[in-house]
């Protein structure tokens, strides 16, 4: 009879887990009806398709910081990052490299412009790493530094002007970047990004021996160093991928405004961290899935354009933006009790069916 | 180990799966001068594209930089009240000088089908694309206040004539200090056109004489409170040897005259926008000038035209269009009044 | 960890091969060989702007007594004034404050004082030489500027060119400067401003008028000594 009354509670309760898990999801197909309903234009194809374009750019980042997040840190500097790229690559293309020493200046085709570009979004990032591993400066201080010192950089690169010559010319053989702001049939070139990293992203974290060591060590770093994880190594790594999210998030919209700005991407990090945290990431470490970013992220994509076709305020967006993101925390939070509670009870049970066993044996 | 270093390959490889990709829209680099006959000339204004009939809805989009500063809450409040009085729908909107925000907002405007959109820029050469867009979708564009780079995009643009404002109100800076002096120079948002179009207009003039002396220039961001830190730091370094303030916007002048009378210090000051909160300090004597730029005007002018244009198919002005400054001094600190200067 | 850099550095190195086959090498500043393209620079199109000056002011120009005369009774921004003097409206919104309009004028007249650096080391550099003009009798006072320093662009604004045939307002402004400069040294030092206090002169030239001004300033295209 007990046991009966125990396992409806226990039935209730994994109902309540399910939407909790789901919860993100709910919030986004609630969103999209309210939006329907209050904006005429909103959904349509285009709408959406222009609302998942803006999602890609944090979306993208958003994947580099769940990475961060899940192993306990934070990496205020991804916005700098895209920002600090999308001015190499613009300097590259506009500019070129010039070297006096010899005389000349070079002008890269776009393929190695992005290389290249991609490849300093990997250094700056393994540069938060090292900051943070070998010389033990905190996560946020770090990325707080080197944020910073990447924005001061991406002013300095054009003493804050925006180079605007991005389309290339046929002289100089560096046509093309505008690709990664073109569309393939109508889905976005962000999109298609989007989506091919986020399946990556998703399967290095589920099903890779570097991606439990990442689930391990924002669990317990000591524990997992004690497990003879290269813990040092593999945050270097975290940071990198990071970096290189950024990298590319700052091609994508460097091609997209056909302009490199020096403030491109400011405050893009808060944005990042709110999609990693709608989707479930716990700031504590340990837990998080690339899905669930991605699920944030449409959430906050659709809150930002649905409000502005809606005709709210830039103040209220800022306001229900805020409200939005700690429900989803103290969401986070009563899933968390519950499931400790959850867990609680059924090891109860099973300690009391143990004796029940003991004692009948 | 072995994964870890899988991992780092993974990554090569999307970076090689990237740029092969990108390898479609480049072009072989052996290429040299043989087709330099097809110079991309800056006049542009050949190209006139057919007459853009609007989304659809009666929206008009309003975009702006960020309200928090009085001089664009006055251009989206001239605005809006300008096209409900014609019978529109507003959606009023700030992109926060984010150009990549202010590409998001057009896509709102094109997806809202909206029947123009009104838009001080965030950034000359950033915009181009957006309004290329809104005018694919059939969209007209109206850009106020701050030009773009090119013309044939937008339907009009109607600018102050930051240029003009600044080498004017810079003449009246050095008549006041007698065309001989130590000044120090206060910078918008480097990243900012208008930062530069202003100081630009500041030195045009300045320059010219060759007793004025620039002891140091900083960059304030054109806020309040970054001016008066900024201030107090120069008045720390050079103490009695400014003799004058160049600011590159009113808000700016405000902590810089804040920091000088911290200080019991008067000097001539200057600025650029034309705020009442400017205008009161220069009817107290604390500061000398600013350059008013007609906002409320500006953004009026542009929804009669947007108006017009949607009835008409034309606006009957060239797309280009300025609207002059006019320097504030105490003369006639009175005629102005919310950014409006009556004669 | 060394190990764990191998790959970063090959991937330089896959980079750098590349990057050999994918680059133009051009040598320092002859990028235009390559594109075709001309950087703006308003001072090389002096020449050919006052030959515009020379054509475009010159004849259209009228006599300054008369039109001061007339527009004491009348206002110079006034359209009937305009339409009888050839006058140029730079408005460009009839709800702005601060508008103007140009005019081409020449006249004769006697300077009575010359108030620039050439003539008094303790004058403005903004120089300027009143001119009491023949055939005016009223409180207008008539300037004509002799600089160095000249802000003034009425010469400019007189054209047939515009902001739109140019890409943003500071090159506008340049156009303006390279004009008045060529004014400055073609003009203005050949016309040895320092001796002319108590001459008669003829000038030609272009100034802008604004609602309840009291002195009109003139650009000069001409100063000759009677």
């Amino acid at each position: 009879m007990a046991a009966d009354t125990k396992k409806g509670s226990g039935g209730n309760n994994q109902l309540l887990m399910t939407l909790l898990k789901g919860r993100t999801l709910i919030v986004l197909a609630i969103l999209f009806v309210f939006f329907s309903c209050a904006a005429p234009n909103f959904f349509n194809v285009n709408s959406l398709l222009s609302v998942a374009k803006h999602v890609a750019l944090f979306g993208i980042l958003a994947i580099g910081m769940t990475y961060v997040i899940i192993t306990g840190g934070i990496d205020l500097s991804v916005g700098a990052v895209v920002g600090f790229c999308g001015m190499i690559a613009g300097g590259f293309l506009q500019e070129g490299l010039t070297l006096p020493m010899f005389g000349v200046t070079i002008y890269m085709s776009v393929p190695v412009v992005v290389i290249v570009t991609l490849l300093i979004g990997i250094l700056l990032g393994v540069v938060n790493g090292l900051i943070i591993t070998k010389l033990g400066v905190t996560p946020f201080i770090a990325t707080l530094g080197t944020m910073y010192v990447w924005r001061g950089f991406a002013n300095i690169r054009s003493n804050g002007a925006t180079f605007n010559d991005i389309a290339g010319k046929a002289g100089l053989g560096n046509q093309g970047f505008t690709f990664f702001g073109s569309s393939l049939g109508i889905i976005p070139m962000g999109v298609i990004i989007l989506v091919i990293f986020a399946i990556i992203a998703g399967l290095v974290l589920n099903k890779t021996a570097f991606g439990w060591h990442v689930l391990a060590i924002g669990g317990n770093t000591n524990a997992a160093r004690l497990s003879g994880i290269k813990v040092d190594k593999s945050l270097i790594i975290v940071y990198a991928i990071s970096g290189f999210c950024s990298a590319m998030v700052g091609i994508i919209t460097t091609a997209q405004l056909m302009a490199a700005h020096p403030a491109t991407g400011e405050s893009w990090e808060m944005n990042a961290i709110a999609a990693s945290v709608l989707g479930g990431t716990s700031m504590a470490g340990g837990v998080g899935t690339i899905v669930g970013t991605i699920e944030g992220a449409f959430v906050i994509g659709v809150i930002n354009d649905g409000m502005t076709m809606m005709g709210v305020t830039e103040f209220w967006q800022q306001v229900i933006r805020g409200l939005v993101i700690i429900i989803a925390v103290v969401i986070d939070q009563v899933q968390r009790n519950i499931q400790a509670r959850m867990a609680l009870q059924a090891r109860n049970e099973s300690k009391s069916e143990d004796k029940a066993a003991a004692a009948t044996a | 180990m072995a994964i870890t270093r899988r991992s780092f390959l993974e990554m090569s490889a999307l970076a090689g799966t990237t740029a092969a990709l990108s390898a479609c829209g480049g072009s072989s680099s052996d290429k040299t001068g043989s087709d330099s006959s097809k110079s991309s000339s800056s006049k542009s204004s050949s190209k006139k594209t057919k007459v853009l009939k609007g989304g659809g809805s009666k929206i008009m989009y309003v975009i702006t930089p960020s309200v928090s500063n009085p001089a664009f809450k006055a251009e989206a409040n001239g605005a809006s009240d300008e096209a409900k009085k014609l019978g529109y729908e507003v959606k009023a909107n700030s992109h926060d000088d984010d150009a990549n925000k202010q590409s998001e907002l057009f896509d709102s405007a094109i997806a809202d089908k909206a029947a123009a959109i009104i838009c001080d820029n965030a950034g000359a050469d950033a915009t181009v694309e957006a309004v290329k867009k809104a005018a694919k979708a059939g969209i007209p564009t109206f850009l106020i206040d701050r030009e773009i780079t090119t013309t044939g995009d937008a339907i009009a643009q109607i600018i102050a004539d930051n240029n003009q404002g600044a080498s004017d109100v810079a003449q009246t800076f050095v008549d006041a200090m007698g065309e001989k002096g130590n000044y120090v120079e206060l910078l918008g948002k480097e990243s900012d056109t208008n930062a530069s179009v202003r100081t630009k207009g500041f030195h045009s003039v300045i320059d010219q004489y060759k007793d004025m002396k620039m002891l140091e220039q900083q960059t304030a961001n054109w806020e309040q409170t970054e001016a008066y830190d900024k201030m107090e730091t120069l008045i720390q370094t050079y103490g009695d040897k400014i003799q004058g303030v160049v600011s590159g916007n009113d808000t700016m002048l405000q902590g810089a005259c804040a920091a000088l009378t911290a200080h019991n210090m008067t000097v001539p000051v200057i600025g650029v926008d034309g705020s009442d909160e400017a205008r009161d300090l220069i009817k107290q004597g604390k500061a000398t000038a600013t350059a008013l730029q007609q906002f409320d005007v500006i953004a009026r002018t542009a929804v009669q035209e947007a108006d017009k244009y949607l009835k008409d198919g034309s606006t009957g002005e060239k797309e280009k269009q300025l609207i002059p400054c006019i320097v504030i001094t105490k003369d006639n600190a009175d005629k102005l009044n919310g950014f409006v200067y009556t004669e | 960890m060394r190990k764990g850099f191998l790959p970063v550095l090959a991937s330089a190195l896959v980079a750098g091969a590349v990057a050999l086959s994918g680059c133009t090498v051009v040598p320092i500043g002859q990028e235009a060989k390559y594109t075709g393209e001309v950087t703006f620079d308003a001072k090389a199109q002096s020449k050919s702007l006052w030959k515009k000056v020379e054509n475009q002011v010159t004849p259209k120009a009228v006599d300054i007594g008369q039109l001061l005369t007339d527009a004491d009774s009348t206002g110079l921004t006034k359209d009937m004034t305009i339409k009888k003097y050839n006058g140029k409206n730079i408005t460009t919104s009839k709800y702005a404050a601060g508008n103007s309009v140009v005019y081409a004028v020449k006249g004769t007249g006697t300077v009575t004082e010359v108030n620039a650096k050439v003539a008094n080391k303790s004058a403005s550099s903004k120089g300027t030489m009143t001119v009491q003009v023949d055939g005016y009798v009223g409180s207008k006072k008539v300037v004509i500027n002799v600089g160095p320093v000249m802000t003034d662009t009425s010469l400019r604004d007189y054209l047939d060119i515009s902001l739109n045939d140019y890409k943003d307002t500071t090159q506008w402004s340049e156009v303006s400067q390279a004009i008045n400069e060529y004014a400055q040294k073609n003009v203005i030092d050949k016309a040895d401003i320092a001796s002319l206090k108590g001459k008669k002169i003829s000038f030609v030239g272009a100034f802008t008028a604004q609602t309840g001004m009291t002195s009109v300033s003139i650009t000069p295209v001409e100063i000759k000594a009677e």
